[in-house]
C-alpha cells in the first residue's frame, strides 16, 4: 500500500513495545510531515545511542564508558551489591536515597515457565564479583513476582558457601503495604508477607 | 448484569508483561477451560490485584468478554495462593513443568471440571511436598493423569499396534502406547526403548492417587524414562 521506504519505517516502528501497526502508521505520517531539521535529530539520536551506550563491564548498568558512574564512584560502599533485574530498577532505588552501595544488573529474571535459565542472565558474574570484591552484603532486589522469587532463591543457593563461611549476608527488601494504601484493599499475599516480616516498634 | 460478565474459579497458569503496567494472564478456568485475560494496571505497586495473579494462584475471578478473544479481568478474590510452590526452587521448577503441560495440552475454551480439580489437587500436593524426587513424582503423575483425562491414556499392558502380549520393546507416541519387538519397525522413528521398570512405573503412577505418590519408592532411571513418555506424548498431542 505504501512505498517500500515508508513501509519499511512502519514495519520498524511496529517492532517497538506497545506500538501496533496503526500507531506505527500514525508515527510514520507524523515524521513524514516534519521538516528535516525536526525529524533528523531523532535518527541521529538513535544512531548515537546505539554507538555510544553500552553495558558497564562490572555491573552491566548502562554507561558510555567502560565503567558506569556508580561503579566509578569510590565514595559508595564497595562491600555491598544490590542485585536488580533491569537497569531501570537502579533509577528507582537511587530515587529513595536510602542505598549507597553498588549494583549488579542481571538482565532479566529466571523464568522456569518461559525457559529463561541462569545462563541467559549475569548470574555467574555476580558470584565472581562477590568472591573477587570481598562483598559483605548482597541485597536481592528482584521483582516480587514468581520469576523474581525464583531468581532470589537461585542466588541464595549459588552464594550459600559465602554465607556459611560467615563472609556474606544476603538480604531481600521487605515486602509489604505501599505507603498511602488502604489495609482493606490489600491482597492476601502482600498482607501475609507484610505480617510475616513485621518488625518491633 | 449483562451476560458479557461472568465469574469462575480459575488457576493462573501463565503471565506475561503487556503494555505500560498491564499483564496478560493465562488461566485454566473451571467453567471455560483455558483462556487469556488482560489484567490492567497490575504491575503498579499500588495495584490491589497484582499479588493475586501470580502463577499457581487459585482465584475466584470476574471477567468481561470483549470483542476479541482476550477477556478483561474485572475482579479477583484469592481462594488459595499455594505459596509453598514459590518458596523452594525445586517445587517451582516442577510446577513450571506442570503449568507448561496444561498450556500445551488443552485447546482454547473447553471446560473440564475433572481436569481443573486434578490440576488444583496436583498443585496442592506439590506445595506441601518435602523433597525434589517427591515433587517430580507428583508432577509426573499429574501430567499423566491429565493425559488420561484428555483421552490420551498411554496403552501400557499390551502392544499398541498388534495387541499382542509379546516381549515389549519400547514406546511410540504416535501409536499412543508400548510396542512389541515385532512391531518396532512399523512404529516409526519416534519410537524409543523402554525398560520393564519404566512400564511398571507408568502403571503405578496411573493407578495410584496423588496422595499416595509420596509413599512410593520410585526408581530414578524408570522415572526418567516415564518423563520421556509423558513429554513425547504431550509434544505429539499438544497444541
Amino acid at each position: 500500500m505504501f512505498s517500500p521506504t515508508v513501509q519499511k519505517l512502519v514495519d520498524e516502528l511496529s517492532k517497538l513495545p506497545g506500538i501496533g501497526p496503526k500507531t506505527a502508521q500514525r508515527l510514520t505520517f507524523h515524521l513524514l510531515k516534519l521538516s528535516p531539521e525536526d525529524a533528523l535529530p531523532l535518527a541521529h539520536a538513535l544512531i548515537e545511542v546505539k554507538e555510544v551506550v553500552r553495558f558497564c563491564d562490572r555491573c552491566f548498568n548502562l554507561t558510555e564508558q567502560d565503567l558506569c558512574d556508580i561503579c566509578r564512584d569510590l565514595g559508595r560502599d564497595q562491600a555491598s551489591i544490590c542485585v536488580v533485574e533491569e537497569p531501570g530498577d537502579i533509577i528507582s532505588i537511587e530515587r529513595t536515597h536510602e542505598y549507597r552501595g553498588l549494583y549488579h544488573v542481571l538482565g532479566g529474571a529466571l523464568s522456569p515457565l518461559d525457559g529463561v535459565g541462569p545462563e541467559k542472565l549475569h548470574l555467574a558474574e555476580l558470584a565472581d564479583r562477590v568472591r573477587d570484591e570481598e562483598t559483605r552484603e548482597v541485597i536481592v532486589a528482584t521483582n516480587p513476582t514468581m520469576a523474581g522469587e525464583a531468581t532470589a532463591l537461585y542466588i541464595v543457593e549459588e552464594l550459600r558457601h559465602f554465607v556459611n563461611a560467615g563472609t556474606l549476608r544476603i538480604t531481600r527488601p521487605a515486602a509489604g503495604l505501599p505507603m498511602g494504601g488502604d489495609l482493606e484493599y490489600a491482597d492476601e499475599v502482600t498482607l501475609g508477607r507484610a505480617l510475616a516480616g513485621r518488625r518491633e516498634l | 448484569m449483562s451476560s458479557r460478565f461472568f465469574t469462575t474459579d480459575a488457576l493462573v497458569i501463565g503471565s506475561m508483561r503487556y503494555s505500560e503496567a498491564d499483564r496478560i494472564i493465562t488461566l485454566y478456568t473451571k467453567e471455560r477451560g483455558k483462556i487469556s485475560a488482560v489484567a490492567k494496571g497490575v504491575r503498579r505497586t499500588k495495584s490491589k490485584v497484582g499479588g493475586r495473579l501470580e502463577p499457581f494462584s487459585l482465584v475466584k475471578m470476574s471477567l468481561h468478554s470483549g470483542r476479541g478473544s482476550l477477556y478483561t479481568v474485572v475482579g479477583v478474590e484469592t481462594v488459595r495462593t499455594f505459596q509453598g510452590v514459590r518458596d523452594e526452587l525445586f517445587r517451582m521448577e516442577e510446577g513450571a513443568r506442570l503449568l507448561s503441560a496444561v498450556r500445551h495440552l488443552f485447546p482454547g475454551e473447553e471446560a473440564s471440571a475433572p481436569a481443573f480439580n486434578l490440576l488444583v489437587r496436583g498443585i496442592a500436593r506439590l506445595s506441601e511436598c518435602e523433597d525434589a524426587p517427591t515433587a517430580a513424582g507428583i508432577v509426573l503423575a499429574t501430567r499423566l493423569k491429565l493425559l488420561v483425562l484428555m483421552g490420551y491414556a498411554p496403552e501400557v499392558t499390551q502392544c499398541a499396534r498388534c495387541g499382542g502380549d509379546g516381549p515389549l520393546y519400547g514406546y511410540s507416541p504416535g501409536l499412543g502406547g508400548v510396542v512389541c519387538d515385532s512391531c518396532v519397525e512399523e512404529a516409526g522413528a519416534s519410537c524409543f526403548a523402554l525398560s520393564n521398570g519404566a512400564v511398571a512405573t507408568l502403571q503405578t503412577l496411573c493407578q495410584n492417587s496423588l496422595a499416595e505418590i509420596k509413599d512410593l519408592e520410585l526408581d530414578d532411571r524408570a522415572t526418567a524414562e516415564v518423563e520421556q513418555v509423558v513429554a513425547q506424548t504431550l509434544a505429539f498431542h499438544g497444541h
